[in-house]
């Protein structure tokens, strides 16, 4: 069930085109990753889905649940460079927060209980921000994010800064909103975070997808899995195999990249024929090697137009 | 509407429950007070001990009425001037003031007064001291030359008491003529009273525009409010914090005339009370028709400039850029404030007329025509209506620049940029 669809949108801020004829589409329970280099476009695409700037083209549609009149309302958003009044109380910016989205102070007391206990702040609510930190005023940040329960949360780098005890809480959370249903827009460049949590991506370069859907069919597509094989006895001549394009030796291992049209059941049949194996395994090419080469990738193809 | 009144419900609270705006209100009527009666307060105490003062004297008629006119005792109930007459011929003269001098070097006397014998003649008489006192100065010139102009009228053999009469100075009285037909007695006070309030008009007016920029600007710097407009419309943003510090400095206001309300009040009283009831004057009171006038031009010439200032805090992306581009509005409110001393002499002239029209300065120079001579009612409402229709203008205008700007880091945009600006959808 999708909640937003963007639809053929175009931005543009004098003659650089910041976004273009981007198409999306993000469904209710999942985790999107909107990935790219700096620059590629982010957080116009973000700011456009928050109605901040308008596209010169193109449609921004909320679905399901949500009243196009107050979408606003429903949207969370922890921007990157960290805000807060660093004179106000925890408890009175808090309230502020929700407030301004639509939750009234009655409403949010026991909410703001509950997030700054679970996230052991409980003890700091009359102190100002500027007493607290780094961590913890991120930990309010992001408690800010999701107080007014957004069906939309929008996170841009939420875990830079932040130690592990803290990130796994954090992502607790964002896992828990995923499971009641919640969409939730997860914009960085940090792609093991990424390959751990989204469901799919869109990667932005130069204000275009480039890449997009979902994980799995991405990492599929991308190109053949490599083999990492570790021999137990004596090396075998690869060149003799069948379907191997190319190999080379890494380590304590051989990295093979199958031909075309190889079946990888052939090739394990033809290594056991032949000597005795420690390790045989088949490696999924990393998000950030996709990303390096799919973004490198489209650099080479502007400097061969040019 | 509701996301407005939040964020202007935080800028208020967190302003004015402030020590800063506690102590800030309370201070400044008191620092005020304490500017203007302090000196006063200060001159009319008591000196802890007597002035021991030589007086070189040639008549002894002249030195006596001098000590009777010098009674004043001190907190101990002691003469606080003790004259000590020291009888000289012309010829040691010289002798005696050398001494004299090197006396008040000493510090056994404070100064000593030398009358010469040619007085009536001549015209001057001398006081030597270290520190010449300016109260005493102005004591010794009016008693000696009291004295001896009463000594020329006894020694023409004339009345004093009828010279005295005769010689009787006719003081001038003025009134003013309000616009209701009454007559008020005019002392000088509303003129003084016309500037107290154009001042306090040109201070907010800065003041609580400044306020507005900064507190943009630091929104802006602090990234709070990238959270902000993703919850509601920089519009809304915008008229909150414009709302918001304009509240604050009502409240400052508002408290400010409760208190000079409350002094005028208690002075007439005490005023009142020390005459029997016949004061020379009275203090004077505003009428509450330029009252309500001054919270108009209050409310709207802090609308126009807060607008401004928002705008420009929204624009500017460092410190220096705020305080560098912050002048030429500042100096808007000054070049106002400026061509009210011209409107407060000429408050119907015709240059007076047109730069009360121009919304810029009309807050100020209306209010200044208002409050010296009531100007037509037509010109009043022709300057309200030009300064709501530039407001809004520049509502619009800096709605479509504080939008883009409060979201915008990095390098100071160019004047073409802000023109582009104003273009986005």
């Amino acid at each position: 069930m999708s909640t937003l669809r963007i639809e053929h949108v175009y931005k543009s801020f004098d003659d650089i085109s910041a976004v273009h004829d981007l198409n999306l589409e993000l469904h209710a329970g999942t985790i999107f990753g909107l990935l790219g280099p700096n620059g590629a476009g982010k957080t116009t695409t973000i700011r456009m889905i928050m109605n901040i700037i308008i596209p010169d083209q193109g449609n921004i549609v909320f679905t399901d649940k949500f009243d196009n009149q107050a979408n606003r309302d429903q949207i969370g958003y922890l921007p990157e460079e960290r805000g807060l009044y660093k004179k106000m109380k925890i408890r009175n910016l808090l309230t502020f927060l929700a407030e301004i989205k639509g939750v009234k102070p009655s409403a949010s007391k026991a909410r703001i209980d509950y997030w700054l206990k679970r996230f052991d702040l409980i003890d700091w609510i009359d102190k100002k921000i500027e007493e607290l930190s780094r961590g913890m005023q991120q930990k309010v940040q992001f408690i800010a994010t999701i107080l007014h329960e957004p069906r939309l949360i929008i996170l841009d780098e939420p875990f830079t800064g932040l130690d592990p005890v803290n990130t796994d809480l954090i992502k607790s959370v964002i896992l828990e909103c995923k499971q009641r249903g919640d969409t939730i827009i997860f914009s960085t460049h940090l792609m093991d975070q990424v390959e751990k949590l989204c469901d799919s991506i869109c990667l932005i370069n130069q204000g275009k997808a480039v890449l997009k859907g979902n994980l799995k069919d991405i990492k599929k597509n991308f190109r053949k899995n490599n083999l990492a094989v570790q021999f137990d006895g004596a090396e075998p001549d690869l060149n003799d195999i069948k379907y191997i394009k190319s190999y080379k030796k890494v380590h304590d291992h051989f990295e093979i990249t199958p031909s075309e049209q190889a079946n990888i059941q052939d090739i394990l049949k033809q290594l056991i024929e032949r000597t005795s194996i420690n390790r045989f395994e088949i490696v999924e090419p990393s998000l950030h090697d996709i990303f390096v080469e799919t973004v490198t990738h489209i650099k080479k193809g502007d400097n061969d137009r040019e | 509407m509701n996301k407005t009144w939040t964020i202007f419900k935080r800028e208020y609270l967190t302003r004015v429950m402030t020590k800063g705006f506690i102590i800030g209100t309370a201070a400044t009527p008191i620092l005020l007070l304490l500017l203007t009666l302090g000196p006063q307060f200060l001159i009319n105490m008591k000196s802890e001990h007597a002035s021991k003062i030589a007086v070189v004297a040639y008549d002894d008629e002249i030195y006596q009425d001098l000590v009777n006119s010098f009674s004043d005792t001190l907190q101990s109930g002691e003469t606080m001037f003790q004259f000590n007459r020291i009888d000289v011929d012309t010829s040691r003269l010289d002798s005696i003031r050398a001494v004299l001098s090197s006396d008040v070097n000493r510090n056994t006397i404070d100064g000593y007064l030398l009358i010469p014998p040619d007085v009536y003649d001549q015209k001057e008489f001398e006081y030597y001291a270290k520190n010449i006192d300016f109260d005493l100065k102005y004591r010794f010139q009016n008693t000696v030359s009291k004295i001896i102009i009463d000594k020329r009228i006894q020694r023409s053999n004339l009345d004093a008491d009828v010279i005295h009469t005769l010689t009787q100075r006719t003081n001038l009285k003025t009134f003013k003529i309000t616009s209701s037909g009454k007559e008020e007695e005019e002392v000088g006070l509303s003129y003084a009273l016309t500037f107290v309030m154009m001042m306090f008009l040109y201070m907010a007016l800065i003041m609580y525009g400044m306020f507005v920029m900064r507190s943009v600007y630091e929104e802006k710097t602090s990234r709070v409010a990238e959270i902000l407009v993703s919850s509601c419309k920089p519009f809304q943003l915008m008229a909150g914090k414009v709302f918001g510090v304009g509240a604050v400095g009502l409240t400052q206001y508002l408290i400010w005339t409760i208190a000079a309300g409350l002094l005028t009040v208690f002075s007439t009283n005490l005023v009142q009370a020390f005459t029997n009831g016949n004061a020379g004057f009275s203090i004077p009171t505003i009428p509450i028709s330029v009252l309500v006038y001054f919270i108009i031009y209050f409310v709207l010439g802090y609308l126009l400039y807060a607008t401004l200032y928002a705008t420009l805090g929204a624009m500017v992306t460092n410190d220096q850029d705020a305080q560098q581009f912050q002048f030429p509005i500042t100096l808007l409110i000054i070049i106002g404030f400026f061509l009210s001393f011209y409107i407060i002499r000429n408050p119907n002239s015709q240059i007076s007329v047109i730069i009360s029209m121009i919304p810029f300065f009309a807050p100020l120079a209306m209010f200044t025509r208002i409050s010296t001579l009531m100007p037509p009612f037509h010109e009043i409402m022709l300057s309200i209506a030009l300064l709501l229709l530039t407001i809004i203008l520049l509502i619009w205008i800096g709605g479509k620049i504080f939008r883009v700007g409060i979201l915008m880091y990095g390098k100071r945009p160019t004047v073409p940029e802000i023109l582009k600006w104003m273009r986005y959808k």
